[in-house]
Parts: C-alpha cells; sequence; structure tokens
C-alpha cells in the first residue's frame, strides 16, 4: 500500500491534467466568435446545420459535450475533415501523419544523441581546457539558435548550392530506403542540432561530477580500466540527465517538429496542423492539438519510469 | 557614470555584447519609427532582387523591391513589443499566482499546480497556435481580421503561454524561500503576511523569475517567427518573422532575404540566453554563499 500510493497519486495527477488540457481546448472552441455549424456549412438547411450541431454536441451544455467528445475521442472516432466534402476521417489522417513525424522525432533523438555523448564525454575529461572552452561556447550558441534558421541555413547551403541533400518532400521508408533517409537528413539535423547541444552540456556537467565521486575513484584504484569505468560508474548516472532532458525538451521538438515539416513540406502531424489551421477544420484541429498534449505527457510519464529503472535510488521518493 | 562602467568590466566580453546588441535594437526600436519619413514600403523598381552592398541598398532588396535593411529596423520594433509585452505582462501575471500559491500551499496550491501543468503539457507552440486560430478568425465569411487584431492576438496567446512558463519557476522559488528561517523567524514575531511577501519573498524570488525571464524572451521571438512562417503570424512583413516568411519563397534567387532576418533573430535570442544564464550563475553563486 505504502509504494502504491505515490503511484496512484501521480496517475491523478495525470489524468487531471490530461482531461483538464482537453477540456480547455473544447472550451477554446467555444470562444470562436463565429458559429462553427455555420462556419462548415454556410449553404446548409436549417434541418442539415441542426443535424450538424447533434453530431458536434454543440446543443448540449460545455461539459456534457465535453464528456461526449471525449468518449469519441478514446475511441478513435474524430469526426471528419468538413473542407474535404466531409469525405475523410480525421482518425485517417492522424494514422497517416503521425508515424511520420514520430519517425523524424526518432532519427532526432538518435542523431543528437550521436554528436552528444562522444562530445559530452570529451568536453568533461578536458574540462577547463582550451578545446573545452570552444566547444562549450559553440554549443552554448548553437543551442540559442532557433531550428528554422538552422533549416533555412542548411536548405541553401547544402541543397540549393551544393545540392547534395533535397529541401522538399519525403519519401516512405518502404518505397524506397534510401532516399527515405536522403530526405530526411537536412529536416533531422536541423532540428537535432540544438538538442544536441543541450544534451552535451548537461552530460558535460554530469560527466565531471561523477569522475569526482568516491566510488570513481575507488573503482580506479581498484584498477578498472577507463573505459569500464565510464561506461559502468559514469554513464549509468548520467543517462538520468539525458532522459530528464529528453523529457524536458520534448515540447520544445514537437514544437519544432511543426515548424520544419511545414519548411521542408513532410506531409506529417505538424503539416496537418497547419494544414486544419489554414483550412479552418477546427473539428480536426481540437483532436490534433489534443494527440499532441497527450503524447506529451505519455512521454514525459514514460521518461519518469524509465528514469526509475535506472537509477534505483528515485524509486520510493517520486 | 564611472561606476556603470565598473560594473560592466565584470562581465566576459560575450556578455557584453549581448547586452551591447539588445541595447542597439532596443534602441533601433524606440528611435526608428520616428526618424525615419520613408516608407519601408517603398518600391525600388530599379534594383528589384539585388544582393547587399548594390546601390546602396546595404542588406539588397527583395524580389517586390523592398529595402531589407529598412525592413528589419521597421520590424524591430513590433518583434520587441510583441516579446516584451508577452513576457512582461504574462511574467507578471504567472508571478503573482505562483507566488501566491506557493505561500499559501494546501489545495489551492495543488489546484493552481495542477492547472500549470495542463496548459504546460500543450507544446507552447501548439498551443499559440491554437489561440491564434480561434481568435484570429473572423466573425462571418464577408468581414476580414484587420492587421491590429492580428498582432494582438499574437500578443495575447504568447502571453497565455508564457504565465505558465514564470508561474512555475515562481511558485517553486515561493515554496523554497518560504521554508527558510528568517521567514520562520518573520512569522513568529508576528509580522503579517503581507510584510512577509514583500519584504522576504518577493526580493529574492523576483531574480529567479528575471533569469527565466529572459529566456523567455528568446521563447517568444522564436515562437512569434515560427508562427509567421506557418502564415499565422504579424502580417505584411511587420516583424522579424514576418519578413522571414515572407523572404522564404524566393530563397532560391535571393538568399540575403532570409539571411538577415535569421540573423536578427539568432543574435537577439542568443544574447537573451546569455544574459539570462548570467543572471542564473550569480544567483547560484550569492546561494552558494548563503
Amino acid at each position: 500500500m505504502n509504494r502504491a500510493l505515490p503511484i496512484l497519486r501521480r496517475l491523478g495527477t495525470l489524468l487531471a491534467v490530461i482531461v483538464l488540457s482537453t477540456f480547455f481546448l473544447s472550451c477554446l472552441l467555444r470562444l470562436l466568435p463565429t458559429d462553427l455549424v455555420d462556419m462548415i456549412l454556410t449553404m446548409g438547411t436549417p434541418e442539415e446545420k441542426a443535424a450538424l450541431r447533434r453530431t458536434l454536441y454543440l446543443d448540449r451544455d460545455v461539459f456534457t459535450s465535453y464528456f461526449m467528445w471525449f468518449k469519441d475521442f478514446i475511441r478513435g472516432d474524430m469526426g471528419l475533415l468538413y473542407g474535404t466534402g466531409g469525405g475523410e476521417t480525421v482518425w485517417s489522417h492522424v494514422t497517416r501523419s503521425l508515424p511520420i513525424s514520430l519517425l523524424i522525432m526518432l532519427y532526432t533523438q538518435i542523431i543528437a544523441l550521436v554528436i552528444a555523448v562522444p562530445l559530452g564525454i570529451f568536453t568533461a575529461y578536458r574540462a577547463g581546457k582550451k578545446s573545452d572552452r570552444v566547444i562549450s561556447n559553440t554549443l552554448f550558441t548553437a543551442s540559442s539558435v532557433p531550428n528554422f534558421a538552422i533549416a533555412f541555413l542548411l536548405i541553401i547551403l547544402v541543397g540549393v548550392k551544393l545540392k547534395w541533400f533535397p529541401t522538399l518532400e519525403y519519401v516512405g521508408f518502404k518505397d524506397d530506403p534510401f532516399q527515405h533517409f536522403k530526405h530526411l537528413v537536412l529536416p533531422c539535423v536541423s532540428l537535432g542540432v540544438g538538442l544536441a547541444a543541450s544534451y552535451t552540456r548537461l552530460l558535460r556537467t554530469d560527466v565531471i561530477a561523477a569522475l569526482k565521486d568516491d566510488y570513481v575513484t575507488m573503482a580506479a584504484s581498484k584498477g578498472l580500466s577507463d573505459s569500464r569505468i565510464l561506461l559502468t560508474h559514469v554513464f549509468r548516472p548520467a543517462s538520468v540527465t539525458l532522459l530528464t532532458a529528453a523529457a524536458l525538451n520534448m515540447g520544445a521538438l514537437i514544437g519544432g517538429t511543426l515548424v520544419i515539416e511545414n519548411i521542408f513540406a513532410i506531409p506529417g502531424f505538424g503539416f496537418e496542423i497547419a494544414y486544419a489551421l489554414a483550412t479552418k477544420e477546427f473539428v480536426a484541429l481540437q483532436s490534433f492539438i489534443a494527440i499532441t498534449a497527450l503524447g506529451y505527457v505519455i512521454f514525459n510519464v514514460t521518461a519518469d519510469l524509465l528514469i526509475g529503472v535506472v537509477d534505483p535510488r528515485t524509486r520510493g521518493s517520486r | 557614470m564611472k561606476s556603470v562602467w565598473k560594473k560592466l568590466r565584470k562581465f566576459s566580453i560575450p556578455t557584453l555584447l549581448s547586452i551591447a546588441w539588445l541595447a542597439i535594437i532596443g534602441l533601433i526600436a524606440i528611435v526608428y519609427p520616428l526618424l525615419s519619413s520613408t516608407d519601408p514600403k517603398f518600391v525600388y523598381e530599379n534594383d528589384l532582387g539585388v544582393g547587399p552592398f548594390t546601390n546602396g541598398h546595404l542588406f539588397g532588396t527583395d524580389t517586390n523591391g523592398y529595402d531589407i535593411f529598412r525592413e528589419l529596423l521597421h520590424g524591430t520594433r513590433l518583434t520587441l513589443l510583441v516579446a516584451v509585452v508577452a513576457v512582461g505582462v504574462g511574467g507578471a501575471i504567472g508571478s503573482l499566482i505562483g507566488i501566491l500559491s506557493g505561500y499559501v500551499r494546501g489545495k489551492i496550491d495543488a489546484v493552481v499546480n495542477v492547472i500549470f501543468s495542463a496548459v504546460l503539457s500543450i507544446p507552447n507552440l501548439v498551443l499559440a497556435l491554437a489561440l491564434v486560430a480561434v481568435l484570429a478568425t473572423a466573425p462571418d465569411a464577408y468581414s476580414t481580421v484587420s492587421n491590429w487584431r492580428k498582432v494582438f492576438v499574437v500578443v495575447l496567446a504568447l502571453t497565455i503561454v508564457i504565465i505558465p512558463i514564470l508561474g512555475r519557476i515562481a511558485r517553486g522559488a515561493t515554496l523554497s524561500w518560504s521554508n527558510r528561517e528568517f521567514v520562520t523567524a518573520a512569522k513568529s514575531m508576528g509580522a503579517k503576511n503581507s510584510t512577509i511577501l514583500w519584504k522576504h519573498i518577493v526580493p529574492n524570488v523576483l531574480p529567479a523569475v528575471m533569469a527565466i525571464a529572459f529566456l523567455a524572451v528568446g521563447v517568444v521571438i522564436v515562437a512569434e517567427g515560427s508562427l509567421s512562417l506557418l502564415g499565422v503570424g504579424i502580417p505584411d512583413g511587420n516583424s522579424w518573422g514576418a519578413i522571414l516568411a515572407a523572404g522564404r519563397n524566393d530563397m532560391e534567387y535571393t538568399p540575403h532575404v532570409v539571411y538577415f532576418p535569421i540573423i536578427f533573430i539568432a543574435l537577439t535570442v542568443i544574447s537573451c540566453n546569455q544574459i539570462g544564464d548570467v543572471i542564473r550563475q550569480s544567483l547560484d553563486r550569492r546561494e552558494a554563499r548563503i
């Protein structure tokens, strides 16, 4: 019971957060300065309008309509995209575009880690020396540069001038694996640079702290090799920081992916959101944003649980 | 004046450059609209899309014939106005809520915490997008949304985004400071809550909020640029993001139209982060002394 209580309390908070944020979106829809039904059915008869009002639960009060919407949302029934003549379901757009965005985020994290881990360890071992100062300062600057700025620079220099990589559109992995990666290099690098910079900074601080710790001195005096110490004694605590950093940066990454997808014309989730926005598909937009919030919350919880797995000390206290 | 120099000498060169850059653009934002009599949208018909340093166009022109340097100086005002108002107002509201709820604790604090978490669970750009989409919709198909309303909506959306970010920082700082001995001492001496808040909590919490506020200015500038790129930001090239968004279509032919707004945005964000970092470090050092 003692162990279960904090977990239950956390789950309760989690549920409250999800319900509140989706409810907040529901209320936002009601704040529209115009009537949603009139907007969708500009030419509709009163009967048609009344029917649509019923399907969207707009004839009920805010709370009932929210819970009806939430029930449908959980079951994957997210309504239609009305601009296309009402032919396409929101869910079909989600299943088509979400995997692309998740893939981009995965590649971005991999790129960020591939850059950050060696650099973080290198700068930590050379802490205070010139090479560390140069790398650290460069990274601090790089982490402040917005990712759309990096994207435009890469497009002009690598895409247009050197013609090394394509700058537009997307190719599925199944269609052509080589082209798939080639098309995603520039978007993922422009997202990954800033992320890599913040990971490196945190990793550097962590490794420096760990190297000063008693158990590392102990391990060294036992005669363990440097690489062994690094892997088992230094890297394990440092990976906790990396997970926390990944969780903290997730929101920025989601927002970044949204912009980057639109710059590179990749038909991912961010592209769908921007399209729904431009064509005023508010019904779809509500579900899209709710999914984003849900994904963000789930990711943070997963990261928290993983931290518990890696670092047993935090299991009780969290 | 001498004491100001003495204070400035303590800072490192990157910090000084950051302060200088922010001072310059701050000055441009205030002074340029007063000095310049020419329209930023003046069309140089003979210089369409020329590169930097040609025919007196410091940063070149775009394919419409607008002078990029002049557009950027003109756009500085709205860019900074959006950032400063959003962070100022959002920070003030957020700090107020955060400090009060952190000081009162109990159920109210728990509720405030859940509300902050709920708003923060929507990534800030996505939240801003949703707010702008809803608030900048015309009441019917026959009317359009005025430019001033669009600007107002962008500011409002970004303010709402900032409230929980800075509010949570203020709350966290208040929670830790209100446990300190001097607060307990003041309480046991019978000091009023308002006195404790004003004399002991606020002076200690504000620096922590200030450090994050500088980072938040950077976040807002990037968010404003992103909104422009997504087509819902400040209209008609009146901010750096809007100039960038307008220039990206001709990126292949006139890349300088993209470079210069990027440089302005990046330098400003880097400067804000640098100053925020310096404030945070000096706070840490002070904390270590206590």
